[in-house]
């Protein structure tokens, strides 16, 4: 087992950046693009953060009153063993759900961009062995593994928007907030979700070392605006290099925006594979904390064996398996908003009031 | 852990692990950098033109002996051009590979013929084809062109894209359209034009543009090369270049200026309903060549009748491209669209959807100002 036992700040923001950023940012330009249909996309991307920062609180809130408890912990604490039991079913489906469609994706792009005729099988087994690996030590070694990783993935990111600036035309983004202000607010139902992530704060409830109020909160904004800001500073490239108009057709317009970064004769002449590399990174840290939720979550439903991650990784497995093709996932990923937006507000909210008239707090000094 | 069960697992690993599914080596594939789109003599078929890399035949230092060409261009006929693609397979012994592809040469008959949206189809969908590659259009027959054997450069697609590249130098050269730059006009429902290149007397030039109409998404019309300079303007992309001065504008003699740079703003103003546009070009410049005898440009206000005499020069280039597009064509290839768009998004709003009918109405009124930063070395030739 892993020797981490506490998380300092610096640590979870690593976590909550490392898991919000995935493949919201490959796919979200697109839906964002269709739904507000302006250059003021990004605008949407700060209303986004604003909403969960609201929704944080409640989070905050629960970890205060239950300080040290996980949210299947808590779940049957507040709510009781029966209703606990199937609060908690429904965050690991959830868990799983998420977990399979962010595999689906990231496989879909590997098959699209890196390995053409390698079944998906194979991509989607190979991915999700590994990340089983990492999971097997527990919660320690995922935490160090982000830390890794994480300097790596800012790199890209930046080198990324360094090189873009050549391509880009200011010109496509504007004109400047001057879409109509109904449009851009709309754009909150898709941006919000790109922020999937900030529930670990539940998850690693064990692992956190300042619990009060404010340190939680602290650390919780600072890693919704860090990633609000790449969000927004890759939106604008995106628009810059490809339109708004052009975003919207473009299967993976992120990868795309790499794609048409070339310099004649330099070392990096193609270097959306570099970019490629860098991403998988960042789909890999969101997978594996959503398997890691899920296994942490089937401890909480039956008798704790050591059979969990297996399980969770088979059920995974079918999961991604199971939609013909890509059209079949951008079709299912609105049933996902709806289920995550149950299992990461309303079971919350839920927990919250119920905990709130029982007032049987936890809450220490 | 057991050192026959370490042993195992190792044996194991070396098995699943070397597997690859995508191999291809080097030597398998068939590297095209130029491909050309037609359609057939009779007009009623598809032909592509792929330009193969011959890998054996390219000159190498030692070795200068004059071969045959180190390109093989294959042109194949068919309905699709994923088809032909696959056909070549029945002529070449290596598979096509587009990851490499420098430039897609088109003839003005098969944007005729067919809708610029759907031939790009096949360039935008796979992914072995870039958003970068630059596409020409031609009005000669695109299989002479790839044919034509450049004389410093050794393949007839690197030969047009570097053409292209010299647009820092020429303002007359249009500036590359990438494919992506293509697919972004189209999916945004505009004109635009791609840069075009001539067999002239056995050598490729590149001269002139072709227009590709929004609406039908149709070949429409040619740019020349003389006009080049205003729709450089309009495009604000004039980096370099000359201003060449007549004689009928200056009594001692022609001048040539250099561009050192040049900007150019685009100003709207909506009155109720009336649009109105103002287009402000700012050039710097120097004293490249004079052919005049007699002035000094020691002394003060050398510049004042060659500054004005460009100002007049540029203004009537930027009209008659204006004239091209409102008057000739009534297309708005210049992209003036987005300026309305940018700067008056409610009158834009309003009148997207007429747009087509309300440019050539548009009153735009072109205002240049160039100044002479420079007059060389010397003061030679002075009075």
């Amino acid at each position: 087992m892993s020797d981490l036992k506490q998380m300092t700040m610096l640590q979870l923001i690593v976590v909550f950046i490392s898991t919000m950023i995935g493949i919201g940012i490959i796919l979200m330009p697109r839906d964002l693009a269709k739904e507000v249909d302006s250059p003021d996309l990004w605008v949407s991307i700060i209303f986004g953060a604003l909403a969960v920062s609201v929704v944080i609180c409640i989070y905050v809130t629960l970890a205060v009153r239950y300080p040290g408890l996980t949210f299947f912990e808590m779940s049957s604490t507040i709510m009781g063993k029966f209703f606990g039991w199937i609060f908690n079913f429904l965050f690991v489906v959830y868990s799983l759900i998420v977990a399979a469609y962010i595999l689906r994706i990231t496989a879909g792009i590997i098959n699209n961009y890196l390995l053409d005729v390698t079944p998906l099988y194979t991509v989607v087994g190979s991915f999700l062995l590994v990340s089983m690996y990492l999971i097997y030590n527990g919660a320690g070694d995922i935490v160090r593994f982000f830390q890794l990783y994480f300097p790596i993935m800012m790199f890209m990111f930046f080198v990324l928007c360094l090189l873009s600036i050549k391509n880009l035309d200011m010109q496509n983004v504007r004109p400047v907030l001057q879409n109509n202000f109904g449009a851009t607010f709309s754009g909150i139902k898709i941006t919000f979700f790109s922020y999937l992530g900030m529930e670990f704060l539940l998850i690693f409830a064990k692992l956190i070392k300042k619990r009060k109020a404010k340190h939680l909160l602290v650390t919780m904004w600072t890693s919704i605006s860090l990633t609000a800001l790449i969000y927004v500073v890759f939106h604008i490239i995106s628009i810059g290099v490809l339109g708004v108009e052009e975003l919207k057709e473009i299967t993976f317009p992120t990868i795309e925006m790499a794609k048409s970064i070339e310099f004649q004769g330099f070392f990096f002449e193609r270097f959306e594979l570099i970019f490629l590399f860098g991403w998988l990174t960042t789909a890999f840290t969101s997978f594996t904390a959503y398997t890691y939720a899920s296994t942490l979550g089937f401890k909480s439903l039956f008798k704790p064996t050591r059979w969990f991650l297996p399980v969770a990784g088979v059920f995974i497995f079918i999961l991604t398996m199971l939609p013909k093709g890509l059209t079949e996932v951008f079709h299912y990923s609105t049933h996902i908003q709806i289920i995550s937006f149950m299992a990461i507000v309303v079971l919350p909210v839920i927990l919250l009031i119920v905990s709130l008239f029982r007032g049987n707090s936890y809450a220490s000094s | 852990m057991h050192p026959l069960k370490s042993i195992f697992i190792w044996m194991v690993m070396l098995i699943l692990l070397t597997g690859c599914w995508d191999i291809k080596e080097i030597e398998d594939v068939g590297i095209i950098v130029g491909v050309g789109l037609d359609v057939d003599s009779n007009d009623d078929n598809l032909t592509m033109v792929n330009q193969y890399v011959v890998p054996g035949k390219i000159p190498t230092q030692q070795d200068s002996s004059p071969q045959s060409v180190p390109f093989q261009n294959i042109s194949m006929t068919g309905d699709t051009f994923f088809e032909i693609i696959r056909m070549n397979s029945l002529e070449s012994n290596r598979p096509p590979n587009y990851t490499h592809l420098k430039s897609i040469l088109s003839s003005t008959k098969i944007f005729e013929k067919e809708r610029a949206d759907q031939v790009l189809d096949i360039f935008i969908r796979d992914h072995e084809f870039r958003r970068t590659t630059p596409v020409f259009i031609t009005r000669d027959p695109v299989l002479d062109i790839l044919n034509t054997e450049p004389e410093k450069e050794v393949f007839p697609a690197i030969q047009i894209k570097s053409l292209s590249e010299n647009y820092q130098i020429n303002n007359k050269n249009p500036k590359n359209l990438t494919v992506g730059d293509m697919s972004q006009y189209i999916s945004e429902k505009k004109s635009f034009l791609i840069p075009g290149v001539s067999l002239e007397e056995g050598k490729v030039k590149s001269s002139g543009a072709g227009i590709i109409e929004a609406k039908s998404s149709h070949y429409l019309g040619w740019i020349d090369i003389d006009d080049m300079e205003g729709v450089r303007y309009m495009h604000n992309n004039v980096v370099g270049g000359f201003i060449y001065l007549k004689e009928e504008k200056l009594k001692e003699g022609p001048v040539i200026l250099e561009i050192k740079g040049a900007n150019t703003k685009f100003k709207t103003n909506v009155q109720g309903d009336d649009l109105k546009m103002k287009v402000q070009v700012n050039i710097s410049s120097v004293l490249a060549e004079d052919w005049g005898l007699g002035r000094n440009v020691f002394k003060k206000s050398w510049k004042n009748e060659l500054e004005e005499a460009a100002n007049e020069t540029i203004k009537e280039k930027i009209e008659r491209i204006l004239e091209l597009a409102q008057q000739e064509y009534q297309t708005d290839f210049l992209n003036l669209s987005k300026w309305v768009q940018i700067h008056e998004p409610k009158y834009w709003e309003k009148h997207e959807k007429e747009w087509d009918k309300l440019f050539p109405e548009l009153d735009i009124s072109v205002d240049v100002h160039t100044e002479i930063t420079d007059f060389g070395t010397q003061n030679f030739n002075a009075k």
